[in-house]
């Protein structure tokens, strides 16, 4: 019978120290959590041509539109935390930047964040997204796009400005989406609230680890399984995180 | 003292058994007047919530002259059903004979648009209504004038009582109530949106129309989506080189923004002729023909047109399929339907 009750009183401490560092958190601990978009290490500026990419082609951005899915906070001993999206991101549009700003994270270490870029077969479903700009995203013969990246840019052998199009999404049937593990995205919530930036370089689209030619792919890679099969790829390492 | 620490650790296995915890973030919802087809939600400001008595008052004040410095036009003269509520017209003239450079636009599912008008220069609706009662080339009326003109109708102060209840009648509640109308033209009944319920099969012309129009062959659909078949964004498609009319960026004052205009809707496209900002194209031949091969450059091109050459090089059985595809986007019931017709 004694052991019983200090059973009971064990249990009962744990379960009440438990709940107040729960509260005590939710109090304490908000987490911001953000998109941003750059070249390198400038923040992108759209209608100017003056990026340069691993092939050596000068290029601007007009467009960047893209969904990001399953955000995972990953916690140390296997809590994972789910930001329920699908975000739709217009890199033109601040209003668009913010993927969470009220989530109370529990105190501890955190070892990564993972995000789908695009959209995974779950949810790439025709009319399953309502909002104009989500649907204006739609993707022929079903689903959505992933990605909308267009812009121009001047040919090696030529100074005539040619245009990019760069619209990934489940091309032929075949999801091309991709899980990502941001690099350094682990970080560790005591009583402050948290910030956390996602950063998008666009040129990790272009150079890392192969070459994406845009004189091999202007235009008309929505039915070119090896250009998005690149894009893939290149895709892996295009976000890293900054934490604050 | 068994049940007690059964009840304990039941409690702390369900405060803790949870690995996923799922957070909603919050959106700032929209009303839903329709979905049809994938059309998405429509936002209607909270201000101005659609009504049976707002619509029948949007529609009386929409097609009554009026509004208009001599009685003589209404909205619907320059956006006429018949015509998907454009005007046919290249230059729409006002009452006192003169003429704008834009043509008007046509009023199909306006409940989707985030702005007004081809440089997006009215936010909303409402906003947009404002300005042709009072501009001296549209119906030239002083604003004071057409509310004193209302208080003074037969039934128009009851009508704004019922629609609005404050029992007053102000330039506020006028564009309120047309905005309300118009919010209610909705098109969705093409030939097109039959095929997609099953209703229809797409002639070959059509179904290679179809395909063209949906591939990059085409490359329409990226401006010209499903299901509104316009993206309201602005897009410098290739109509000059040089441009007298600056578009967009006369909103915005950015020179990327030069010679782009709204992506206008291809739904009931074969009813709205003439074709452009400018209504310079008359038939849709003619707009094939210069997507085909008429594309001018100039610095803000938009990606989407600039393919190569400029050109898309369509062959003429190609240029019929488009057409054929175009025409499937006709709503008849909408030019015909009888609660959008004038009901006086």
């Amino acid at each position: 019978m004694k052991k019983l009750a200090l059973s009971v009183l064990v249990l009962s401490s744990v379960f009440f120290s438990s709940c107040e560092e729960a509260e005590k958190i939710e109090q304490h601990a908000h987490l911001s959590l953000k998109v941003e978009h750059k070249v390198d290490s400038n923040i992108l500026a759209f209608d100017t041509l003056i990026y340069v990419n691993s092939v050596g082609h000068k290029y601007e951005v007009q467009t960047l539109k893209y969904f990001v899915s399953n955000i995972l906070l990953h916690k140390s001993g296997g809590k994972v935390i789910t930001i329920k999206g699908p975000f739709y991101i217009d890199a033109e549009d601040e209003s668009t930047f913010e993927l969470d700003h009220h989530t109370d994270l529990s105190p501890g270490e955190y070892e990564k964040i993972t995000l789908t870029f695009g959209l995974d077969s779950a949810l790439n479903i025709s009319n399953s997204l309502t909002n104009a700009k989500e649907v204006g995203m739609a993707w022929p013969g079903g689903g959505y796009h992933y990605m909308k990246l267009e812009g121009t840019y001047k040919p090696l052998d030529t100074s005539i400005t040619k245009s990019f199009l760069i619209h990934t999404g489940a091309t032929m049937g075949n999801p091309y989406h991709i899980d990502i593990e941001i690099p350094n995205s682990n970080f560790t919530i005591s009583d402050q609230d948290i910030s956390i930036k996602i950063s998008m370089n666009i040129n990790e689209w272009f150079n890392n680890p192969y070459n994406y030619d845009f004189s091999d792919y202007p235009t008309g890679i929505m039915s070119k399984m090896d250009a998005q099969m690149t894009l893939k790829t290149n895709g892996s390492s295009v976000f890293t995180a900054t934490i604050n | 003292m068994k049940n007690l620490l059964l009840i304990f650790s039941l409690f702390i296995i369900i405060s803790c058994k949870d690995d996923i915890v799922v957070i909603t973030p919050v959106y700032n919802h929209t009303h839903l007047l329709i979905t049809t087809n994938g059309f998405p939600s429509m936002k209607v400001p909270n201000n101005n919530p659609i009504t049976v008595q707002g619509v029948q008052l949007g529609r009386k004040l929409f097609y009554d002259p009026i509004l208009s410095g001599d009685s003589t036009q209404s909205c619907s003269s320059c956006h006429q059903q018949k015509h998907a509520f454009s005007d046919p017209q290249k230059f729409s003239v006002g009452i006192d004979g003169f003429s704008g450079s834009r043509n008007a636009s046509a009023i199909i599912n306006p409940g989707w648009l985030p702005s007004a008008f081809w440089d997006g220069s009215e936010k909303s609706l409402e906003s947009q209504a404002r300005s042709p009662v009072s501009n001296p080339i549209e119906m030239h009326e002083d604003w004071a004038n057409a509310i004193v003109k209302l208080k003074n109708h037969s039934t128009y102060p009851a009508d704004f009582k019922a629609a609005f209840s404050e029992g007053i009648i102000s330039k506020e509640l006028v564009t309120m109530a047309i905005a309300q109308f118009e919010r209610t033209l909705i098109s969705d009944q093409s030939k097109f949106d039959l095929f997609l319920d099953g209703n229809y099969d797409l002639t070959p012309l059509e179904a290679a129309g179809f395909n063209l129009f949906f591939t990059e062959k085409g490359e329409c659909f990226h401006c010209h989506g499903q299901p509104l078949f316009t993206d309201n964004e602005f897009h410098n498609n290739g109509l000059d080189a040089v441009f007298n009319d600056i578009g967009y960026q006369d909103v915005t004052g950015k020179t990327s923004d030069r010679g782009k205009f709204r992506t206008p809707t291809l739904r009931n496209v074969a009813f709205s002729a003439p074709y452009m900002h400018d209504g310079r194209f008359n038939t849709l031949e003619e707009v094939i023909d210069f997507y085909s091969d008429g594309i001018r450059t100039s610095s803000t091109l938009d990606p989407l047109m600039a393919h190569g050459d400029n050109s898309f090089n369509w062959t003429n059985l190609e240029k019929q399929q488009l057409l054929a595809f175009l025409k499937t986007l006709s709503d008849t019931s909408f030019i015909n339907n009888p609660d959008f017709k004038s009901p006086w």
